[in-house]
């Protein structure tokens, strides 16, 4: 009866605890009325109770089917979107810490050995587990809340009195109006990996050469620290905008007005920073250039004493953008009411 | 052609699955535990696993088609369930819906062997 016994404490384990013990009991007298009934006479041997628990089931296959209800975090509907997400995040992150160690590479570790390197390597691969864990944790998280507080299917909410409804169907996107998964992932890879260099590399970034000597790779850095602290809050909200808007993109797979609008707010945030660099602490700051590229001394100081005068550039570039896209924006409205 | 043995099994099983509450809430006038039930369901023609049983019986009892109770019976106690109140009502509709589907079925398989 030993083996009884464990059967009945492997379903017990996998059962919900509340009904554990009742289950396990009828499960328990079920399975005496089992043996009753084929072995007539005597003690039945071990042959005889493994005969009947294989013909019960695994006790995962039982535990299943005693468990029936919702009983998952995140649910068929959110399911396809939770990995997607995890891809993109996982992508991201590795694409920003390669980078960083191919950047490591070439400045810090630049003329040692092998095993040096590999061990450097390593420990960064090491280092990068609990970043992965914390964003895959994160999105869990994220995707859980959705599947508890959303009662009904996210993708569109045709109910009315309980009946859906089809003239609430919305209207297949035109050409011109499809995002594309790729641009819209392709938006969120770029904007992590630049969260990530800025935040945890900003004194890695420059413009990297193998010295005259071949020896060792020179880093020249080319932008101001303290010009970057006073920056990158404003460029953080801007990015973090803009993340949300790919991910938005994403989900949602077309253009319509509210993303047109939400891009243009972001547009005209970045014009605002454009203007707000010009007239700022210059943030181009170049270390003196090595004698293999004293050619590019000028074009450098040229940059270095004019960024005031490109930003402005650039940001009066972006104001014709954001106007032709207002307009476009416009003439689409008007011309769909025609 | 030889239809997939594969596709013929699963297909048999999801048209049997559908009936399967039916047939137990037929036999549950009086009352009866599990291991009876599988017995009574198998001498009367239909063979279904215990481990499908046991916890659709509890399903039935959860949504209240269902009582159940441990009874000692012999030397040891065991849980019989029987039809209440809203499983006889149940079992009422489930029957008349089965006749039903059962004469129009017929008639629609008998249908395409004229032609």
């Amino acid at each position: 009866m030993e083996l009884v016994e464990k059967y009945l404490y492997a379903i017990g384990k996998k059962l919900p605890r509340k009904q554990k013990r009742d289950i396990v009991e009828e499960l328990r007298s079920l399975i005496i009325d089992n043996l009753e009934d084929r072995v007539k006479e005597g003690e039945p041997t071990d042959e005889d109770i493994s005969q009947i628990l294989i013909e019960m089931g695994s006790p995962a296959e039982v535990a299943k089917k005693y468990c029936t209800g919702t009983q998952w975090l995140i649910g068929p509907q959110l399911y396809d979107m939770y990995l997607m997400m995890c891809k993109i995040v996982l992508g991201a992150l590795l694409l920003g810490y390669s980078v960083s160690i191919v950047v490591s590479l070439f400045s810090s570790l630049s003329g040692s050995g092998f095993g040096q390197i590999m061990w450097y390597i390593a420990k960064n691969l090491l280092s990068i587990i609990p970043g992965i864990l914390a964003a895959i944790g994160a999105v869990t998280l994220i995707f859980a809340i959705i599947e508890r507080t959303s009662k009904k299917p996210l993708d569109i909410d045709f109910a009315e009195g309980g009946k859906w409804n089809p003239s609430k169907l919305e209207p297949i996107p035109k050409k011109e109006e499809v995002v594309k998964p790729i641009e819209s992932i392709l938006g969120i890879v770029f904007t992590v990996f630049v969260l990530v260099l800025f935040y945890f590399y900003r004194d890695k970034i420059g413009f990297y050469y193998m010295s005259s000597l071949g020896d060792n790779w020179v880093m020249v850095k080319i932008f101001s620290q303290s010009a970057l602290r006073t920056y990158l809050p404003l460029w953080t909200i801007s990015w973090v905008l803009s993340l949300g808007m790919y991910i938005w993109l994403l989900c949602i797979g077309k253009y319509n007005m509210l993303a047109r609008v939400f891009e243009m707010i972001v547009s005209a945030l970045n014009i605002g920073i454009l203007f707000f660099m010009a007239n700022g602490p210059h943030l181009f700051e170049f270390d003196k250039l090595g004698a293999d590229f004293i050619d590019l001394q000028p074009a450098v100081d040229f940059l270095t004493n004019n960024q005031s005068t490109i930003f402005y550039i650039l940001a009066v570039l972006s104001i014709f953008g954001l106007l032709a896209n207002l307009g476009k924006l416009i003439v689409g409205k008007v011309k769909g009411r025609i | 052609m030889g239809n997939n043995q594969h596709t013929t099994d699963g297909l048999i099983q999801e048209l049997r699955r559908g009936t399967l509450v039916l047939s137990v809430l037929s036999q549950l006038k009086r009352p009866q535990y599990g291991y009876s039930l599988v017995q009574c369901l198998a001498q009367k023609g239909l063979n279904i696993e215990q481990s499908t049983l046991y916890p659709l019986l509890r399903r039935l009892e959860k949504q209240e088609l269902l009582k159940s109770d441990w009874e000692l019976t012999g030397t040891r106690p065991r849980r019989y369930y029987q039809l209440n109140e809203n499983g006889k009502e149940m079992l009422q509709e489930l029957s008349d819906e089965w006749n039903r589907l059962a004469e129009v079925v017929k008639k629609l398989t008998q249908e395409e062997e004229i032609k």
